[in-house]
């Protein structure tokens, strides 16, 4: 029996646990938080303000970080406070998703081929995801661009792993269909501005 | 499954985030199903336009800067970049950290005592998830005899296509028959919430099974529970064989995978 070396496969999130190397790790995670927070809210100084205030309440509250994976702890505060400030400016429509959810999912008939043909159109796949639900955006934007988990993305949005589960089902379905379309998606629901 | 139970599934499927047992019987549903097939098709062509890197908005140096300026933030240390780990979902990470240097001397001198208990990797910490569960995927290969093969071949040039477009990787497959390992076929499995490459090897009447998934790690063997474990990386690539033949027998057949002429190389 030898081993020439340790075994790869630590525990998620084995990251630093120290204060200081939280701030470091905030920091790391900017771009993220940057990420989520303007597509979330669309002006791009509202955005910034909302991820400058969020990284300093989670630097404060380093002593708060209960252990686990640091980006997710941030994205979590970050997307609260997005959705706060939505809520202030009530651009956060509270129950029309809900209702929206009770649809059973029709499935879809978007060519696949006919999507992968827009994967250079940037303007025209921003539009489309711009056009989502702020709930449905956030699991996209999650998943997509910064790759967490199922599990990770039901911490950071704090519902069930059921409900990320249906709303990125149906996040994609809906941007299947809009992009299979031939003309432009219908430009997004709501100007959201803070 | 009916088409409603199947649609459920399907963006998780897209996601390799489900079990094997489900993403089994939803790709059994999409062979006779050509609207769930369609469904899924549409997902991934979807998370495909997604990963324009052009759609994602990182900080400008303004928000560093500001934030930065308040004092309260250190300038990142490698610590942290450590954390910062590219956010590829369950990718294997490395381990080394210079700002961690006095923990990683503790774990040397850890890996020093464990070095004289059999079992290393059962050790808790580091590996034992990995070897566990590989561990874990041999077993319940062996049990389902439905399980052990997906594409049964003993021509590495019909294995080694079939994983084309069922992983986002092209693993190494070499057929070891004139050495005495037959390859008999290969499979889809799942570890850490990814899917991975199953080779399968024959050797006399044991199986050997090679689980293959992208990533760089440190080499090791050891045994649990009666089985003999060998871990390696090449080519990018992180390598682990597991089987009831004895540990000489599957020390010889990594080092002959190992020493097999690049007929067919990773792609990447």
């Amino acid at each position: 029996l030898n081993t020439s070396g340790r075994l790869n496969g630590a525990a998620d999130g084995a990251g630093p646990t120290g204060p200081a190397n939280i701030a470091g790790a905030i920091l790391l995670h900017l771009d993220a938080a940057n990420n989520l927070a303007r597509w979330l809210i669309r002006d791009e100084h509202d955005a910034q303000d909302l991820v400058q205030e969020a990284c300093l309440r989670a630097v404060r509250s380093a002593d708060t970080y209960r252990g686990g994976d640091v980006r997710s702890w941030l994205l979590a505060i970050v997307r609260n406070a997005c959705f706060d400030a939505m809520k202030r400016s009530k651009i956060l429509r509270i129950g029309a998703l809900g209702e929206e959810s009770e649809l059973p999912d029709a499935g879809t008939d978007a060519d696949p081929a006919a999507i992968l043909e827009r994967a250079d159109d940037v303007r025209l796949i921003r539009e489309a995801i711009a056009s989502l639900e702020p709930e449905f955006r956030e699991v996209i934007v999650l998943r997509e661009m910064e790759g967490l988990s199922y599990k990770d993305i039901a911490q950071v949005t704090d519902v069930p792993m059921g409900t990320v589960m249906s709303r990125l089902a149906r996040a994609r379905r809906q941007l299947a269909d809009l992009l299979s379309r031939k003309q432009n998606p219908t430009p997004g629901n709501s100007e959201e501005r803070v | 499954m009916n088409c409603d139970e199947v649609r459920d599934l399907l963006h998780a499927c897209a996601d390799n985030e489900l079990d094997v047992i489900t993403s089994r019987q939803v790709e059994e549903h999409m062979r006779q199903c050509p609207a769930c097939q369609n469904a899924f098709l549409a997902d991934r062509a979807v998370k495909k336009v997604l990963t324009n890197l052009a759609l994602r908005q990182p900080a400008g140096d303004s928000t560093r800067q500001r934030l930065l300026a308040t004092g309260l933030f250190s300038q990142p240390t490698s610590a942290a970049r450590f954390d910062a780990e590219p956010s590829q979902p369950q990718s294997p990470r490395r381990l080394f950290n210079w700002n961690l240097l006095s923990i990683a001397a503790s774990i040397l001198i850890l890996a020093g005592v464990i070095w004289f208990v059999p079992g290393i990797l059962s050790h808790p910490n580091a590996g034992a998830s990995d070897a566990d569960q590989v561990l874990a995927l041999h077993l319940r290969s062996l049990q389902m005899d439905t399980h052990l093969i997906d594409v049964q071949s003993t021509d590495q040039h019909t294995v080694k296509p079939w994983f084309d477009g069922r992983l986002d990787f092209a693993p190494p497959v070499h057929d070891l028959a004139d050495q005495g390992f037959p390859l008999a076929g290969g499979r889809l499995d799942y570890l850490h919430g990814r899917a991975v490459a199953a080779l399968v090897y024959h050797r006399n009447k044991h199986i050997i099974n090679l689980f293959i998934w992208p990533g760089e790690s440190t080499q090791s063997t050891g045994e649990i529970r009666g089985y003999n474990m060998i871990h390696w990386s090449a080519g990018g690539m992180t390598l682990w064989a597991v089987s009831d033949v004895n540990a000489t027998d599957l020390q010889k057949f990594s080092d002959l995978f190992q020493a097999a002429p690049p007929g067919i190389e990773p792609s990447k």
